[in-house]
């Protein structure tokens, strides 16, 4: 531990002693992580997205005309049973008529009262159903078809099923061109520290010769790559810190009415995840670059 | 107390080598031991096997009753630290002063900033450096690098010093005095061995000389010098 102070400068000497290969290795390192946060960053996004669609997209039950009260609740009670079920909200016609004329009538209520005496949908009771997992979406509306007493089933499954594709593919993709990238950050640390290896050759056989421990030759190769693992991931970590709310805040303003609909996660939300695992993730390239080149080029 | 026992050596290459062939010989706490002989006669394979830097192909090489050749890797710094070493090209860290050099050895040993602060200057003194510590080797002469060299190797106070052709890049008013700084560690109770060509030196401090020929013993000699090696 007495070395320790010694050992780091060490390791930051090493990275200038050949800084063209060591940046070379952080841009790739801030590469692969700037992507992987911003892989992150969408991901989460569209999760977010579908769980609102979730929330929120829910599947209307109409019923068969001139039904009781009785026999609506019946019903009710019938599509319940379906399992993945997480609430149902009842409309009366009278309540979906004075919904109607809030949203079609807003301004001109003069012109609803033609209507005053009947109402228009009066066939227009149903019940929202929403899912836990909308996945389950087509199913259910294959149950709700079925149920006795049940005329029509409205349901949009387009915007869910979407999301979900664009987040499969969008995951896939990310984890070919990071897999990829992984290795070439690797394999170019790992080229920087036998850089290192060679240039201090010498001074690593006199070590040896002076009896040096593993631990004292092998210490700055170590923190070498720990230190660009460090800068690596906190490069990336900066610019989405600054970026993030940038681009949310440009998306909200050109897709205006789509952000009515979702809300993106939030910076501090978005860090919870990021933050760690970029970390971890230039903490295991650059040990992973260290111990590859040392178990290569430096003998015992 | 260095022992080899029956000790060969061959190495593996396109052409198979014997470097040593069967030897065996012992030298005792506080000796002051030349080993001469032509080149390739085997002298540098002993101290490489003395370091743990190599393996005997056959019989053992023991120090103080360690088994050289029978030490993992982790267990050979520690091993080390009872050597000093020095070399005939010096091999000192260019880009550090004459003072971080010797405070190199210490630090890798562990030793804490206040006593390397005592400790450094006291050796360079004895070495008759106190002035030049904060040159640079390149400013220095080659007996005066190699003086930085055996400072380095002494100040961890070793049991054994071993010096491989440490005259060879010197002249003989320099050679002398190198040869006067390890006979006076020697007196101090350092087990000396020194592994020359230099006719001069060894006829002139009259030390146990051994001889060595094609990875063979050939002379022993208490107080011996080349002229009845």
């Amino acid at each position: 531990m007495r070395n320790f102070p010694y050992l780091v400068g060490q390791g930051f000497k090493s990275i200038f002693r050949h800084i063209g290969a060591s940046l070379f290795s952080l841009l790739i390192m801030v590469f692969t992580i700037f992507l992987f946060d911003a892989a992150s960053a969408i991901m989460l996004n569209i999760s977010s997205f579908v769980r609102d669609a979730e929330e929120n997209v829910g599947v209307t039950i109409f019923f068969e005309e001139g039904m009781t009260e009785e026999e609506i609740k019946a019903v009710g009670t019938e599509l319940a049973k379906y399992p993945d079920v997480a609430r149902m909200k009842f409309t009366s016609a009278e309540e979906a008529w004075e919904n109607y004329k809030k949203v079609y009538f807003a301004g001109n209520e003069h012109l609803a009262e033609g209507y005053a005496d009947s109402n228009p949908l009066a066939n227009s009771a149903s019940y929202e159903v929403f899912l836990n997992d909308i996945s389950n979406q087509q199913d259910f509306v294959a149950f709700a078809k079925k149920v006795k007493g049940v005329r029509q089933v409205n349901f949009s499954n387009v915007v869910a099923e979407g999301l979900s594709n664009v987040e499969a593919i969008l995951r896939t993709g990310t984890i070919v061109i990071l897999a990829v990238l992984l290795i070439v950050a690797v394999s170019l640390i790992s080229n920087s520290i036998a850089l290192t290896i060679s240039m201090r050759s010498e001074e690593i056989h006199i070590m040896r010769y002076i009896g040096a421990s593993n631990g004292f030759i092998r210490g700055p190769l170590v923190l070498e790559g720990l230190i660009v693992g460090l800068f690596g991931a906190a490069i990336p970590l900066v610019a989405m810190w600054f970026g993030y709310p940038a681009v949310v805040a440009s998306i909200k303003e050109k897709y205006a009415n789509l952000v009515n609909i979702f809300g993106f996660i939030s910076r501090e939300e978005l860090f919870r995840f990021i933050a760690p695992v970029s970390v971890a993730l230039g903490v295991g390239i650059g040990l992973a670059g260290s111990l590859f080149s040392i178990k290569k080029h430096l003998k015992a | 107390m260095i022992e080899f026992r029956r000790v060969s050596k061959t190495y593996n290459g396109a052409v198979k080598a014997d470097a040593l062939n069967d030897v065996s010989l012992s030298i005792g706490e506080g000796e002051f031991v030349f080993i001469i002989g032509d080149s390739g006669a085997g002298k540098s394979t002993m101290i490489k096997l003395l370091m743990g830097e190599e393996k005997a192909s056959s019989g053992s090489v023991l120090v103080d009753g360690i088994n050289v050749g029978k030490l993992k890797n982790w267990q050979l710094p520690r091993y080390r630290r009872h050597f000093g070493v020095i070399f005939q090209d010096f091999r000192l860290l260019q880009n550090y002063t004459v003072y971080d050099n010797v405070a190199f050895a210490q630090r890798v040993v562990g030793a804490s900033r206040k006593r390397i602060q005592k400790r450094v200057p006291k050796i360079l003194a004895d070495v008759g450096l106190e002035t030049k510590q904060k040159s640079f080797p390149a400013q220095l002469s080659g007996g005066e690098q190699q003086r930085v060299a055996l400072a380095r190797a002494v100040v961890n106070g070793p049991q054994y010093l071993l010096a491989d052709e440490p005259t060879g890049n010197l002249d003989p008013a320099n050679s002398e005095e190198v040869m006067r700084l390890l006979e006076s560690f020697n007196r101090s109770g350092t087990t000396v061995i020194v592994v020359t060509h230099d006719v001069a030196m060894v006829d002139q401090f009259r030390k146990r000389v051994v001889t060595m020929k094609e990875g063979q013993i050939v002379s022993d000699i208490r107080e011996g010098g080349y002229d009845n090696a």
